[in-house]
Order: structure tokens, then C-alpha cells, then sequence
């Protein structure tokens, strides 16, 4: 079986288990709420029946269909972590290409400190820090700013230490050498040998990082009080609202599934490695 | 002994002996004594209640870093109850624990672990609380350790020792316990580490976001809260100093986890 195949496969097989575990999650729920549904096997067909709509039935704090309370939260969350991860990303990417094209072992390892220590600050304290600093500095605080600021200065640290050692790896191949001795010129020897080398590891970061920026958002979002899918999440198991607590774990998974699915199919394209059939 | 290690090891043993650096009740409220900022009696200040700050920081660490330990614990049996026995025996029950491991894998952790708060009551008794928590961080967690078990178990079973071991039909719990599970060591003692510092920042999330023990309880995530709501500190700037001194607690965690890390890659 192809690498794709199997792939594909894996990823299906884990979206089922994850519709199964999520509809589990709603069966052994205790509370009032349930309780009349789960006394009722057709209102449990109705159940099965919905699902199979792609529809996630009524909230119970709010009366609502889910689907509609949930649209606009995730909208919510998109415009913060989308932009986060967008901006984190290419600061770190930038900062490790910049540090490793100027070979001054001094800069990398101050680079390499601050983003250590940043890295190590817990989200919570670090983002409440965050917002202090910011109205005391009298910036944006109840937009978007805060979220996506914070989310990003998270997302930045990691992604620049992981490219930082892979362009590292990258530079002591021996190809890469033998490339410089054979006189490539300094802008192919980068894009033609070492980039595509060091490429490999930061795309399996990104399945990874996509998952960290969802949780971190939901902290900075609570933070903030901006409108995602967060604090309607944290908002739904306070009050046991479990359609919706459902809803958002499966709309999670789901995404978090297709984007490994993703990045799986982009390391097949950029690494020969993968294609070679085993 | 190394600088980075000295906030890790002061903070543990200040929460230790919470009772004896921290003699103030951390939920008697002193009315009078509200919103102090800090002085001889109240270290760190006090809080709107007129509790101690430095009592709820050390107590509270206490309850915060006792939810860690004892979760970091439980995950380690757990994980390698079920990665050893999976890796060992193989076939239908290595199949369905890794369905178990892949679905616990295939959602964001902070929220499975918020989601799967809401299957149990918000207000409990402290005790009920504690045993709570640690059962909650440690069921939606060990997912990754067992993965890891299990893979070293694979290799350890096809050993030689192990072949011969079987060959003189000894019972599969005694080659369990002589000849796998020592081989499983490594990579505990390493874990231990990374998970700590993961588990102590699930509670203080927890608490933080309102879904854990609550008041009046002490918690380390309560303490930061004051810090959310900007507008007041640069009246009451005391109120984040329990946030500041857990800074370097978990920046040198997060060190001797990376160490750990890198000995484990190392070898």
C-alpha cells in the first residue's frame, strides 16, 4: 500500500473513533439534562438519526440549534489562530534562515535563549502578563490584538528552536558540502539543498502546532473575552450544555485530523524519501 | 548543585512544609485587612477577602504541585501497565489499546481535558476534588506514555533473553517482571519529567478557567486571575506577585524536563 493510502486509511479510521468516542461521551454523561433522552430509545434513534445529518441537535443552556451557536464562535476562533499561526510561523522560519545564513554562534545562542525561555513560560501566566503589559502600554486590548499577539509570541518560540536545529542538521549533510565544494552559488545551495532537507521535520511540526494553537487559543481567548469557540467551550461544561461540549470536541478532532492529513500529503510531495515504496 | 535547579527544589520544599514558612490560614479572610499591600504580617500583600497572598501561594502550591505529582504517578502505571501488556502480548489487545491511544491522540489536549470536566460535579469536597483531578488528568493523558511503552516492549520482546526465557516456558509474569519491565526503565525516568511540568500547568489551567477545585480553596490558577484584570494593577501591583514567583518555578521545570529530554534522545 502506498504511503497516501495508508495515510488516508489511518485518518478515516480515526475520525470514526472519534465519532464513536464523542457520541460515548454523550451516552455515560450524567446530569439532568440526558436523562429523558436516554430513557426514550426513539429519541436516541432521533439522535443517531441527526448525526447522520451532520447536525448536532439543540443546545441546552441556549435552546439553539448547535450548529448556529457554533458558526460564528468558530469564526471567532479562525480569525485568532489562523493569523497567530501565520505570523508565528514565519517569524520563527525568518529568525532561524536569518541566524543560520549570518554564522555568528553568539546570535544563534541568544536567539536560541530568549526563545528557550519564552517557551518555558506557561501560556496562562505568560498571556495574563501579556495583557497587563499591553494596558499599561494602553494597546489593544478588547479586538482581536490580544489573541493573536499572544498566540503568536507562543507559537514563534517553538517553531524557531525546531527550524533552528533542523537547518542545523541540514547544513552538516554531507551533500550539502559537497554541493558548496562543487561551487553551487549560495541562493541555489539554500533553496535547492538545504531547505528542502530541513523541510521534514517542521512539516510534522505543523499537525502539531495547529493542535497547540487550538488549546493555547482557548487560554487566550478566555484571557481576552473574545468570542471564540474557547470560552464557549469552557461556558458549555460549566453548565453541562453536552451537545454543544460534543459539538466542539468533534469539530476539533475532526480538523486536527485532516490537518495531519495534510501535512502528511505535503511531506509526500517535498521528500523523495517517502515516495520510495517499501 | 546547579542554579536552575534552585527555584524547582526551593518551591517543592517551600510547599512541603506550607504549614511552617506560611503560618496564616490561606482562606481566613481578615476584612480589615483588604487589599493590603505588602508588609510585616502579609508578605505578599493581601487579596480583596483580606487573605494572605504568600499563604495561598505556598499552600495553594502545595494543593497545585500535589494534583502534578500524584497525576505524573498514576499516568506512569497506567501508561506502562497498558503499553507493556499491549506491546507484550500483542494481536486483539494491542489492537484496542491503540484505538484507545489514538483517539485520546487525535484531539486537542486542554480541551479533551476541559471536555471531559464536564462528566463530573463542579462543587466537591476537597478530598473528592483532589482524587478528582488527579483521575482526570491521568485518564485523558497516559495515551502517549503507553505508545511510547509499547514500542520499547516490541523490541525488548524480541530479545534473545527473552526468546530463551520462553524457551524454559517461564510464565509470562515473571518474564514480565524480570526481563521487560526493567528494560522500560529508561524512558520512565525520563518521562517523569517532561509529564510533571505538563500535569502541575493542567491544574493551574483548570483552576484558572474556573473548572477546578474553586473557592475558597487555594489553587495556584486563582492566584493568576487578579492578574487578568489589567485596570487594577497599577493600584494593587501585589496581586501579581504570586504569578511572578511561579515564573521561575516553571521555567526551571521546563529545564530539567528539556535535559531529560535530551539525555533520553542521547541514548
Amino acid at each position: 500500500m502506498g504511503f497516501l493510502t495508508r495515510r488516508l486509511s489511518h485518518a478515516s479510521a480515526r475520525l470514526l473513533l472519534l465519532a464513536a468516542g464523542t457520541w460515548l461521551l454523550g451516552q455515560i454523561a450524567p446530569g439532568d439534562y440526558f436523562s429523558t433522552e436516554r430513557m426514550n430509545p426513539l429519541a436516541r434513534a432521533e439522535t443517531v438519526d441527526r448525526w447522520r445529518h451532520a447536525e448536532f441537535g439543540v443546545s441546552l443552556a441556549h435552546g439553539v440549534p448547535v450548529t448556529g451557536l457554533i458558526a460564528p464562535r468558530l469564526l471567532g476562533t479562525a480569525a485568532v489562530a489562523v493569523p497567530a499561526l501565520v505570523m508565528g510561523w514565519c517569524a520563527g522560519l525568518a529568525l532561524a534562515l536569518w541566524a543560520a545564513m549570518r554564522p555568528s554562534a553568539r546570535l544563534t545562542r541568544a536567539l536560541e535563549a530568549v526563545a528557550a525561555t519564552a517557551q518555558m513560560v506557561p501560556d496562562v501566566i505568560a498571556m495574563s502578563l501579556l495583557l497587563w503589559a499591553l494596558v499599561w502600554l494602553g494597546g489593544p486590548v478588547s479586538s482581536a490584538g490580544l489573541p493573536i499577539i499572544a498566540l503568536t509570541l507562543s507559537i514563534a518560540p517553538t517553531v524557531f528552536l525546531h527550524a533552528s536545529s533542523a537547518i542545523g542538521e541540514a547544513l552538516a549533510e554531507p551533500f550539502v558540502r559537497i554541493a558548496r565544494q562543487a561551487g553551487a552559488g549560495e541562493r541555489k545551495l539554500w533553496l535547492r539543498y538545504i531547505m528542502p532537507a530541513a523541510a521534514n521535520p517542521l512539516i510534522s511540526l505543523l499537525g502539531v502546532s495547529i493542535a497547540g494553537a487550538i488549546g493555547s487559543s482557548m487560554v487566550a481567548e478566555a484571557i481576552a473575552g473574545w468570542p471564540g469557540l474557547g470560552p464557549l467551550f469552557i461556558e458549555a461544561v460549566q453548565s453541562r450544555d453536552y451537545p454543544v461540549v460534543q459539538a466542539v470536541v468533534l469539530l476539533l478532532g475532526a480538523i486536527l485530523i485532516v490537518s495531519n492529513l495534510v501535512a502528511d500529503a505535503l511531506l509526500y510531495r517535498l521528500d523523495p524519501r517517502i515516495r520510495v515504496p517499501r | 548543585m546547579k542554579l536552575r535547579y534552585v527555584p524547582l527544589t526551593a518551591t517543592f520544599a517551600l510547599c512541603l512544609c506550607a504549614p511552617a514558612v506560611a503560618p496564616i490560614d490561606p482562606s481566613a479572610q481578615d476584612r480589615e485587612a483588604a487589599n493590603t499591600a505588602p508588609n510585616r504580617t502579609h508578605w505578599l500583600g493581601t487579596d480583596g477577602y483580606g487573605r494572605d497572598l504568600w499563604s495561598r501561594f505556598v499552600h495553594g502550591g502545595r494543593w497545585s504541585l500535589g494534583i502534578g505529582a500524584s497525576a505524573t504517578a498514576l499516568v506512569m502505571m497506567i501508561g506502562t501497565g497498558a503499553g507493556t501488556v499491549a506491546g507484550y502480548f500483542g494481536g486483539r489487545i494491542d489492537r484496542a489499546a491503540m484505538a484507545m491511544v489514538e483517539l485520546l491522540l487525535s484531539m486537542p489536549w486542554l480541551y479533551l481535558l476541559v471536555g471531559a470536566r464536564a462528566l463530573l460535579p463542579l462543587d466537591m469536597p476537597p478530598r473528592a476534588a483532589f482524587a478528582m483531578l488527579v483521575l482526570l488528568i491521568a485518564l485523558v493523558s497516559w495515551a502517549r506514555l503507553a505508545r511510547l511503552v509499547r514500542g520499547v516492549v516490541l523490541s525488548l520482546r524480541e530479545r534473545e533473553y527473552v526468546a530463551a526465557a520462553r524457551g524454559f516456558s517461564v510464565p509470562d509474569s515473571v518474564i514480565l517482571r524480570r526481563h521487560i519491565l526493567p528494560g522500560t526503565l529508561g524512558i520512565l525516568s525520563s518521562q517523569v519529567l517532561i509529564l510533571l511540568p505538563r500535569f502541575v500547568l493542567a491544574e493551574v489551567t483548570l483552576s484558572y478557567l474556573g473548572l477546578g477545585t474553586g473557592e475558597p480553596d487555594p489553587g495556584w490558577g486563582g492566584l493568576i486571575l487578579p492578574v487578568k484584570q489589567a485596570y487594577l494593577l497599577p493600584l494593587q501591583w501585589w496581586k501579581a506577585l504570586p504569578a511572578l514567583l511561579m515564573t521561575p518555578f516553571f521555567a526551571s521545570l521546563a529545564i530539567t524536563a528539556r535535559d531529560a529530554a535530551r539525555k533520553a534522545q542521547a541514548s
